[in-house]
């Protein structure tokens, strides 16, 4: 049959199980628009193309899907940049189709004309620039497939006017559905690779598992527990991580790193074997490189072979699907019986526990805990970046993967409310938390109109304390208490402005009013803003200052820092 | 210490752009690079000199390996005889294909 570019596209993302698109359109993508349309393509229209892309980040990180970010060129295309560099640093599947100007003015400085193409390649896992239409085929399945397998990330195609217009003959793709990837063999160097871990397990009297969000997109968590249990070794989870083991789990250590907790830094610290299944030693989770884990052997297991050795020696690298890897350790390996290692780390939780001092002003951990309780760790939680990011992932217990939606690499602010928006649209069986800050929440805020349009029911808590708080926090601390520039003295209104919305506002500025409005938020049948006034000196702890060794740790506030 | 990295990519428009991206994205140096189509006009060959420790240069490589329009990536030390001296020649082999002898 015979069909125009916008055509052939549209049919070949069905066919590559794309299910919805984020976006906005304008001039340079008004007949894919026009396509979009008449092929009743599931389509949600934001208000930022930056939220649109977080939307499709969000939608994949609890689904395993993948989903389309439409933008026009020029302006729509550069507002994408950060939600791609984004999805490329915490490896999120995503496939962005950008308007541009028609082919014979590219290069001419025309209306509305950018580099796309070469804006978008440090951003992007690949990209393309359409210059036949007898390329959309071959190109938009070559985009799913490259954004979906391996180590997932979001791909770009920078599609020209007239190309979306131009009619060439079509024959039907199959239909594959990108969320089942099958698992590829492991190649025969990491099958010995296996064999040493299992004979350094085998010496190991103190080892440890650092799992990051390698399991939760090779979906290996129920193989990563199973392992855990099986072997009775403990597990820190990374901060994308957090869901691949159960929180509740005597064996689980919480995150490691800058704000990780004191038993898990004191364990990496600690530890004779560290096995990373999936993680990437970010800067976070390492501190300084050459004070981690000096005493153990390290084993990485990364579908990317650039990570293995990017930062720290290993000594046991192992190329290759973690859920494979698991599968044969769950074969070989049984009960390791490391009493003395288990009794010592039971000691440390027990002996140093995240904590924090209640007061009459409403403590921003307080309010996380009371979402805890009221939710069991069954809901999707979401974020933004800075401190709430940081009290989150301490005081959530996470049952399930897939139920954090937190921006980890690039440390996007703002992401949060376009980010649940996603996810409550690819879950809306799940109950879907937004914990933000005051300075996130207001680069994204104009996202609530798109929570308003098509009725989203997430919640969101905002934990305001009128400061850019981890900014505020470093200042406090390192830099002698000089506040440049961190405070907002002179917030909006957040309940005003979720009303002047069409959006429920609750304002709470009392403890005892914590629980009741996160009831009452629970109960509504809509997005809901709850405004907490929180205590705005409050700091993170424990923390690894910038630069430091995870040994070097300050566990609370000390008096000296203390107005 | 100095290395040669010679790749093999696809020939099109934006290649350039993707490897010299990696090495300005990832603060690797470029002291010398020569682009050239091969025999197969869908394939060039770029040859780039770079210079670091060992792990950022066994980086450089795992890094080119992982870029889509690279195909094959050889890694020579910079001190050895072949690298001295570079000689490029364009040979127009037109005149070989069984047409034109005619």
């Amino acid at each position: 049959m015979e069909l125009n570019g916008s055509q052939i596209m549209i049919e070949e993302l069905k066919a590559g199980g794309v299910e919805i698109a984020f976006g906005i359109p304008g001039g340079a993508i008004m007949p894919f628009y026009d396509e979009l349309l008449k092929s009743e393509f599931p389509h949600i229209l934001t208000r930022h193309e930056q939220g649109a892309a977080h939307m499709a980040d969000g939608y994949a990180r609890v689904s395993n899907k993948i989903a389309a970010v439409i933008t026009t060129s020029g302006p729509g295309a550069t507002n994408l940049i950060t939600g791609l560099a984004n999805a490329h640093m915490d490896s999120i599947p995503m496939i962005a189709i950008t308007g541009q100007v028609a082919s014979p003015m590219i290069g001419t400085d025309a209306f509305q004309e950018a580099d796309t193409y070469g804006c978008s390649i440090p951003v992007t896992k690949y990209n393309w620039l359409i210059q036949n239409v007898n390329d959309i085929q071959k190109i938009t399945k070559e985009a799913i497939k490259i954004a979906t397998t391996g180590r997932p990330g979001p791909v770009l195609i920078d599609f020209p006017k007239d190309i979306q217009v131009e009619r060439t003959t079509y024959q039907n793709s199959e239909y594959i559905n990108s969320g089942q990837e099958s698992s590829p063999e492991l190649p025969e160097e990491s099958l010995h690779g296996i064999d040493e871990l299992i004979s350094a397990l085998k010496q190991s009297k103190k080892p440890l598992i650092l799992a990051g969000a390698g399991i939760l997109k090779a979906r290996a968590s129920n193989e990563l527990t199973k392992f855990a249990r099986n072997s009775g070794i403990p597990v820190i989870n990374t901060l994308l991580g957090l869901g691949g083991f159960p929180g509740t789990d005597n064996l689980f250590l919480g995150m490691p790193g800058m704000h990780g907790t004191a038993y898990a830094n004191f364990a990496l610290d600690d530890c004779d074997l560290l096995i990373n299944l999936g993680g990437r030693f970010d800067d976070r989770v390492t501190g300084k490189t050459s004070g981690f884990c000096k005493q153990a052997k390290i084993c990485h297991v990364d579908i990317d072979p650039v990570e293995l050795g990017k930062r720290i020696h290993t000594d046991i690298p192992i190329l290759g699907n973690v859920r494979e890897v698991l599968k044969i350790l769950n074969e070989d390996v049984g009960e390791l019986k490391c009493e003395d290692w288990l009794q010592k780390i039971k000691n440390w939780k027990s002996d140093f526990p995240l904590s924090y001092e209640n007061s009459d002003s409403i403590k921003p951990q307080f309010v996380i805990e009371k979402i805890q309780k009221l939710t069991n760790g069954d809901a999707i939680y979401a974020t933004g970046v800075g401190q709430h990011q940081m009290w989150s992932a301490q005081f959530i217990r996470f049952n399930e993967p897939n139920s954090w939606v937190s921006s980890g690499g690039l440390g996007t602010m703002g992401f949060g409310l376009p980010a649940a928006i996603g996810a409550k649209i690819a879950r809306p069986e799940k109950e879907v938390w937004l914990i933000d800050g005051d300075g996130s929440f207001a680069m994204t805020l104009t996202e609530l109109a798109t929570a308003a349009q098509y009725g989203i029911p997430v919640k969101v808590a905002i934990l305001n304390n009128g400061y850019l708080g981890m900014v505020r926090q470093w200042q406090e601390l390192f830099f002698e208490k000089r506040y440049s520039h961190s405070h907002y003295p002179k917030n909006p209104d957040f309940k005003m402005i979720a009303e002047g919305y069409g959006v429920h506002g609750i304002d709470v500025e009392s403890p005892d009013q914590v629980l009741p409005s996160l009831e009452e938020a629970s109960s509504i049948n809509g997005p809901v803003v709850i405004n907490f006034h929180v205590d705005k000196g409050e700091n993170v702890w424990p923390m690894v200052p910038a630069g430091a060794a995870n040994s070097e740790m300050q566990l609370k506030q000390s008096k000296s820092d203390t107005q | 210490m100095r290395q040669v990295f010679s790749i093999l990519v696809n020939n099109h428009p934006g290649v350039l752009s993707h490897v010299a991206g990696l090495f300005t994205r990832r603060s690797y140096n470029i002291e010398t690079i020569v682009a050239t189509p091969t025999e197969d006009k869908t394939i060039t060959r770029i040859v780039i000199v770079s210079q670091g420790e060992e792990v950022k240069l066994n980086q450089i490589a795992k890094q080119l390996r992982k870029l889509y329009d690279v195909s094959f990536v050889e890694t020579v030390p910079y001190e050895t005889e072949g690298t001295k001296e570079l000689l490029i020649s364009i040979l127009n082999t037109s005149i070989f294909d069984s047409k034109n002898r005619e």
